[in-house]
């Protein structure tokens, strides 16, 4: 399902000096929903902007369901455009200028599929189509009463499910989100949680998910990769560890140290 | 109070001058902030061999003195200049007309537009624009709809200093198009022939009449730059 290689190397920031940041990870998974965990410069916000087709990594190579995105042997770097990948950006990325629902609207009638091979689902997001799925996200995402506010005029919980929505109406092959909930206060952050794992569900879309929350960890990791200074120190099947009822925490602090 | 009589004679007060200097500046301003803006966009995006020195050339009109522009210009479009016959083939000959002044306005107020631009664009968060990306949207629809109008604010105000600036072009002016009373006179040559004839009330009347022009645009400016749309805390 998800199958992510990639090496890269950024020059050290102007004047910091240093050797710059090294990158080199590797995993795949069948899983559902996979989470990125680790400290805060580990390279797993460049790993997600790499599928996405937002950085491109020196050597690599990237697939998704079947599609191949980034094989940098075979010359192959698709577009981010042309990707078919949902981006849940940290602080949302919504577009301030546009209501919510011509935000939840953006994406359609992209046809981004057209040039990627591979088995993705057949996009519905056009035409009339497009339309109804935007109405059906707006619904199911209880914002479509503030379907005409700009996003600043909306509260955190509904800016974060106009995101979600957003990237969901075009349909993607994969969706990855950027420490969905570190942008809620505790109590939103449960009940977010609550609805994205349902979400998830209702969608059965592959997701990979950056976090150092063990919350989240415990929310959502079926497969469960641990980075620390660009590189991977675990990789675990954490759906079994879910299903004894073992706390994310405790496994966590005892791998990271 | 004698001296302000004349200035309410349409004879004195002459409006074809104010006319072509608006339409001057105006077209200049209209061309200008076209390929101004662009060009922005095209060197604010990604760094590139060169950058400094084009970056350099596009700004090199606002330090330039006028009379430089206007005889790099000659040189240009010059009846034996670069383009001066290819020009000619197609019937068009800038010298000594209103349109070599849209040409020498263009080019006197590209750099302010383009500084502007480039600013406002490169203020532009680029999460938005890269989200805009995994949304499917070509490098140009990210440009219109995302862009664009997030550093619109930013860019009208280079753009209303560019017509004020424009309004008042004298000296790539006088060296492209002449001071041809009726053809190529806009008000700030309109302003120096008067003035050189003795024709103080004249030359007062049309002062007066850039001062209240200049006024106009900077308060449009002002009213434009913030009543214009409100995003209120961005998301």
């Amino acid at each position: 399902m998800i199958d992510v290689s990639i090496t890269h190397r950024l020059p050290p920031a102007r004047g910091a000096g240093g050797k710059g940041f090294k990158i080199d990870v590797s995993f795949a998974t069948e899983d559902r929903t996979l989470v990125l965990f680790g400290h805060s410069g580990s390279g797993k916000t460049l790993t997600l902007q790499a599928i996405a087709g937002l950085m491109h990594p020196r050597e690599g190579r990237i697939v998704i369901n079947g599609a191949t995105l980034l094989d940098t042997a075979a010359g192959i770097d698709i577009p981010a455009r042309d990707r078919g990948i949902g981006y849940v950006f940290q602080d949302y990325a919504l577009f301030p200028h546009l209501s919510v629902r011509k935000n939840v609207e953006f994406g359609l009638g992209a046809g981004h599929r057209a040039s990627v091979a591979g088995n993705g689902s057949v996009s519905m997001a056009d035409g009339a189509s497009g339309k109804q799925r935007v109405e059906e996200l707006l619904e199911l995402f209880e914002i479509d009463h503030v379907a005409h506010n700009l996003p600043g005029n909306i509260s955190g919980g509904q800016r974060q499910r106009t995101a979600l929505a957003r990237a969901l109406a075009t349909n993607p092959r994969a969706l990855l989100l950027d420490e969905p909930f570190s942008a809620l206060d505790p109590l939103l952050r449960v009940r977010m949680r609550k609805e994205f794992t349902r979400l998830f569900a209702h969608f059965d879309i592959p997701a990979i998910i950056i976090t150092h929350d063990p919350d989240d960890v415990d929310a959502f990791a079926d497969t469960l990769v641990l980075y620390e200074d660009g590189r991977i120190r675990h990789r675990l099947n954490f759906r079994e560890l879910r299903a004894q009822g073992r706390p994310a925490l405790g496994l966590l602090m005892a791998l990271m140290n | 109070m004698d001296f302000l009589s004349p200035l309410l004679t349409a004879d004195t007060l002459k409006i074809s001058v104010i006319l072509l200097t608006l339409k001057v500046a105006g077209i200049a301003t209209v061309v200008s902030s076209v390929l101004g803006i662009l060009t922005a966009w095209c060197i604010a995006r990604r760094p590139f061999p060169g950058r400094t020195w084009v970056d350099a050339l596009c700004a090199l009109p606002l330090v330039l003195p006028p009379t430089v522009i206007g005889y790099y210009l000659i040189l240009l479009v010059g009846r034996r200049g670069l383009l001066g016959p290819w020009l000619a083939e197609f019937g068009i000959n800038l010298m000594f007309s209103w349109e070599g002044a849209v040409v020498a306005a263009t080019v006197v107020v590209f750099p302010l537009i383009y500084k502007s631009a480039r600013a406002a664009l490169e203020a532009v968060d680029h999460n938005l624009e890269n989200a805009a990306r995994t949304l499917g949207a070509s490098e140009w629809k990210v440009f219109l709809r995302v862009s664009l109008p997030l550093a619109w604010r930013g860019i009208l105000a280079g753009v209303m200093l560019a017509f004020a600036r424009g309004m008042g072009e004298f000296g790539a002016t006088l060296m492209i198009a002449g001071n041809l009373p009726g053809r190529t006179q806009t008000l700030s040559l309109a302003i120096y022939s008067a003035f050189q004839a003795g024709d103080d009330a004249q030359a007062l009347a049309l002062v007066i009449a850039t001062s209240l022009l200049c006024m106009g645009v900077l308060i449009l400016a002002d009213k434009l730059a913030t009543g214009g749309l409100s995003f209120g805390r961005g998301a």
